[in-house]
């Protein structure tokens, strides 16, 4: 088995004080899962309660990936925030409906409503 | 009940002397309804049984000439409603019919039917007697005579009253008592006197009353349901109906029941200190109390014989609709009897709409059940079974808060604090408990997990101090259960030193209101290190500050030593050439150890099942996956797969409790659905930070359906025929993501030849392919034919296409 590149980028948007947009790209699975989590853990201890994750250039999740957005899920509530997930690609929205995910944290059709929802701005 | 039974209906069973007496005692054209004709039988003791005839008949002139004969026709009804097996109004309909055939007055035909009747009874009364009396000084004879005579005595009475009467001069003179009263018991277990011979007016009008709860001779007896002596009145300090009259005389109180039901309380008075009596005169009292009992059951009010009641209780429906209108579980019971007519069990008649099985059964599982049979485990010393017993036989209510409302779950006593209320009406009770609601779930679940993954649950007032432990804590810190459990705040004294920081932040974040957890190691006195880990929250008052904290203890010295065993090997093999190959090899000792071998011995009639378990490569990648597949008490097979996220051997741990926490909950008969949200609630509550997909599936061998759930997993692929399709994306979230969940069921009939795969995403998984076309690839290596089950398997471990290194379970099942 060739060793797998860690191949995963995020990009990181400041909206408001208490609102950030991480895009992600790339592959979200057990080599990179961590770093998402530590970039979306950074946000949330700045204060930056509503995170939105921009899933329109990420190709691929697995458990790992998915296990660390239901971790800063559950960050987020409890801190009075939330996560809201935009824009994934047919593969991942796959996978959210497989896991059930898509129930109970539907995705916004794009960053802009996710944002909405968030109430950035306010 | 405690009085000796009348067995048997036969006469000619009972020693000579004991048989009925002659046919022309009674008009030879009439059709006995019950009991045989005995020709054999004993001159003298046939000359008094004429004579009691005799003197039936002509107090049946009299009660004509009174214009009482109603009460005799009651009576005789009711031998006909106990002979027959009808009801009231058919057993009126039969006594005309009866008289107009006959030609005889209803009146002369309700006597000829009760004189037959005393002598059935005079004859098995008899017999009983004499065998439970043999060997002892009192020549049988009398004793029998004296009864029967008693009892034809007691049937003929119409009121209590004259039965009093009769029993102090045929039955009680002649064993030296000087006075007798009978007692009934009200709904609100009042003792009312209705009968009373030889204490005189006066004391019986102070007496005719005694309320619920005073204690008195008679009250002792049905408290007690059981015969009480009193070898002299005056020395046992309870007050009674004489006691002023004969203060140091003996009594006898007996419980008049039947059927485990008592009407009554006979209660016996001499003048004088009693000796002990020989067992004959106590076994005769007894039966004398039964007659008490056949005649106080005739009461207007009581309505037919209780075990007439058995099967239509005339207060059960309107029990059943109220039950439905309670917003607790509530089961109505009414009492099933042996062949002997003894209390031998409840049958559930009815569960009502909120009831919820403390063993978490369907409701249809329990309705109509008998209550051992349904709960096993009341019939322990002081459980429920004990306290339904008493209030149907004495019909004082018992209400009481936290009582141990125990289930057998697959043999292990599962037992949960409830409030309990059990009361009588008519000849039902009813049951109705409440489970402390909004824990009730969690205990229940928690035990079961305690059980299976060694977690042992705690919970410490933090203004009283008070601490409950629960299940195997003490256990896990080497106490006896009579020692004090250790407080939170004493806990870094019993750990090593060097973990007395972490469990010190651990508190410090409990008390400041978050939940906390921390690891460390347990120094027990007996030089045990045990490897625990404490996961608590607070519960915050009414005031929002702390008022207790509450959490579990799990023994992670399994998962420890595990990871011990690990590093040791790692570092063992980095020093080694062949590593690789090595690991491997450890790779699937350890997945063995965990999980079964590779086919479970099943004994599923008509269905093979297959497993696969490929672990990944790459050791650290090892651990999440399982499988299981194993036969339920109900015959149902169970059959799961599951991932837990990540690797290693936090996941493997994981793995272990979920699998082991299913098969626990799986013997509860609960549908996959709700096993999946409990299992959720196990992965949310109990394993810290983890998420895990499953599908979960019931078959029934005799129905062919299979019953399946999944929680965020790949549905199950059926293989039918040439074609092969996934089930429907079914909802269920993954489990552990959120604290409650609800998992969408469905069902398939399946038919001889086909097959149901489930499989973990190691089998699809690509990292260039989204999962839709990886199950479509996967559906077409299921469509391809094969000669067997197993050969099925092993082509699609074959044909995987999978990139991801990770591990692969797959179950498949084939009806045969």
């Amino acid at each position: 088995m060739p060793e797998q590149e860690p191949n995963l980028d995020v990009g990181l948007d400041i909206r408001d004080p208490r609102t950030a947009v991480l895009s992600v790209g790339g592959e979200l699975d057990m080599e990179t899962a961590a770093r998402l989590e530590e970039r979306m853990t950074e946000q949330l201890d700045l204060g930056r309660r509503h995170l939105v994750l921009d899933l329109a250039a990420l190709d691929f999740m697995d458990s790992s990936g998915l296990n660390v957005l239901i971790r800063v899920l559950h960050r987020a509530r409890e801190t009075g925030g939330d996560l809201h997930l935009a824009a994934p690609t047919p593969a991942v929205r796959r996978i959210l409906e497989i896991t059930g995910v898509t129930t109970a944290l539907p995705p916004y059709e794009g960053v802009a409503e996710a944002l909405v929802a968030a109430g950035a701005g306010r | 009940m405690s009085g000796p039974r009348f067995r048997g209906g036969d006469p000619s069973a009972g020693l000579h002397g004991d048989g009925a007496p002659a046919p022309e005692a009674a008009d030879g054209t009439v059709p006995a309804p019950a009991g045989e004709r005995q020709e054999v039988r004993d001159g003298s003791v046939d000359g008094r049984l004429a004579a009691t005839v005799e003197r039936l008949r002509g107090e049946l002139a009299a009660a004509h000439a009174a214009a009482e004969g109603r009460a005799l026709i009651e009576l005789a009804k009711g031998v006909i409603v106990e002979r027959l097996g009808c009801g009231p109004a058919q057993a009126a309909r039969q006594l005309a019919e009866l008289a107009d055939r006959s030609g005889l007055s209803r009146l002369e035909l309700a006597a000829d039917i009760i004189d037959h009747a005393a002598r059935d009874r005079g004859a098995e009364a008899a017999d009983a007697f004499v065998r439970s009396a043999a060997g002892e000084t009192e020549p049988p004879g009398s004793a029998a005579v004296r009864l029967r005579t008693a009892e034809s005595a007691v049937l003929d009475a119409d009121d209590t009253q004259a039965v009093a009467e009769s029993l102090l001069t045929h039955a009680l003179e002649p064993l030296g008592a000087v006075a007798v009263a009978i007692w009934t018991t009200g709904p609100d277990a009042s003792l009312s006197l209705r009968g009373h011979a030889g204490f005189g007016l006066d004391e019986a009008a102070r007496w005719r009353h005694v309320p619920p709860g005073v204690t008195t001779a008679a009250r002792q007896a049905l408290a007690g349901r059981r015969t009480v002596w009193y070898l002299s009145l005056a020395a046992s300090g309870i007050p009674s109906i004489g006691g002023a009259r004969h203060p140091e005389g003996g009594r006898v109180v007996v419980p008049a029941g039947t059927g485990g039901r008592i009407h009554g309380v006979l209660e016996i008075c001499w003048a004088r200190p009693l000796d002990p009596q020989p067992q004959a005169v106590e076994r005769q009292i007894e039966a004398l109390a039964e007659l008490c009992a056949h005649t106080l059951e005739d009461l207007p009010e009581q309505a037919a014989p209780a075990h007439l009641l058995v099967p239509a209780g005339d207060r059960v429906p309107e029990l059943v609709e109220l039950s439905d209108g309670l917003y607790d579980p509530a089961l109505v019971l009414t009492p099933h009897l042996d062949e002997e007519g003894r209390l031998a069990d409840f049958r559930v008649r009815h569960a009502n709409a909120h009831f919820q099985d403390p063993a978490g059964r369907p409701r249809g599982s329990v309705d109509g059940a008998l209550l051992l049979e349904a709960y096993p485990a009341m019939a322990g010393e002081g459980e429920l079974f004990d306290r339904i017993e008493r209030v149907y036989a004495t019909g004082e209510p018992f209400r009481a808060r936290r009582v141990r409302l125990t289930a057998l779950v697959d043999q292990v006593p599962l037992t949960s604090p409830a409030d309990i209320s059990i009361s009588r009406h008519g000849a039902a009770v009813l049951l109705i408990w409440r489970v402390e609601d909004e824990t009730a779930r969690l205990a229940g679940l928690l035990q079961h997990a305690q059980r299976l993954g060694r977690v042992g649950a705690f919970e410490e007032d933090v203004v009283t101090g008070d601490i409950t432990w629960h299940g195997q804590l003490f256990d896990f810190f080497g106490r006896s259960p009579a020692e004090s459990p250790v407080a939170l705040r004493d806990l870094a004294a019993h750990a090593h030193p060097d973990d007395a920081d972490a469990i010190r932040r651990f508190l410090r974040t409990v008390l400041s209101g978050r939940v906390g957890s921390a690891a460390f190691r347990m120094l027990r006195h007996d030089g045990v290190t045990r490897h625990l880990r404490v996961t608590a929250e607070p519960v915050l008052g009414p005031d929002g500050g702390i008022q207790a904290v509450r959490g579990a203890y799990q023994d992670i010295s399994a998962q420890h030593w595990t990871e011990v065993a690990l590093t040791a090997t790692r570092d063992r093999l980095a020093a080694t050439e062949e590593a690789a190959e090595e690991r491997n090899r450890l790779t699937l000792q350890l997945q063995h150890a965990i999980m079964p071998p590779a086919k479970p011995p099943l004994d599923a009639p008509g269905l093979d099942v297959g497993v696969r378990y490929r672990p990944a490569e790459s050791e650290s990648r090892v651990g999440g996956d399982w499988y299981d597949a194993f036969v339920l008490p109900s015959k149902k097979v169970l059959l799961c797969v599951g991932d837990v996220a990540g690797h290693g051997v936090e996941a493997a741990t994981s793995m272990v409790v979920l699998r082991n926490a299913l098969r626990g909950l799986a013997v509860t008969g609960a549908g996959p659905g709700q096993l999946l949200s409990w299992l959720n609630s196990v992965a949310h509550h109990l394993t810290a930070h983890v998420t895990a997909t499953a599908v979960c599936a019931l078959y029934d061998p005799e129905s062919r359906t299979l019953r399946w759930a999944r929680a965020g997993h790949l549905p199950p692929v059926l293989v039918r025929g040439e074609e092969a399709a996934d089930l429907p994306l079914l909802r269920g979230l993954l489990l552990g993501a959120l604290a409650e969940a609800e998992y969408e069921e469905d069902e398939v009939r399946l038919e001889p030849g086909d097959t149901v795969l489930m499989y973990t995403d190691g089998l699809v998984e690509r990292r260039d392919t989204a999962v839709h076309d990886s199950v479509a690839q996967l559906l077409t290596v299921a469509r391809l034919p094969s000669e067997s089950l197993e050969r099925r398997l092993d082509q699609l471990l074959a044909r995987s296409k999978s990139d991801t290194d990770d591990d692969t379970c797959v179950v498949g099942v084939q009806v045969s």
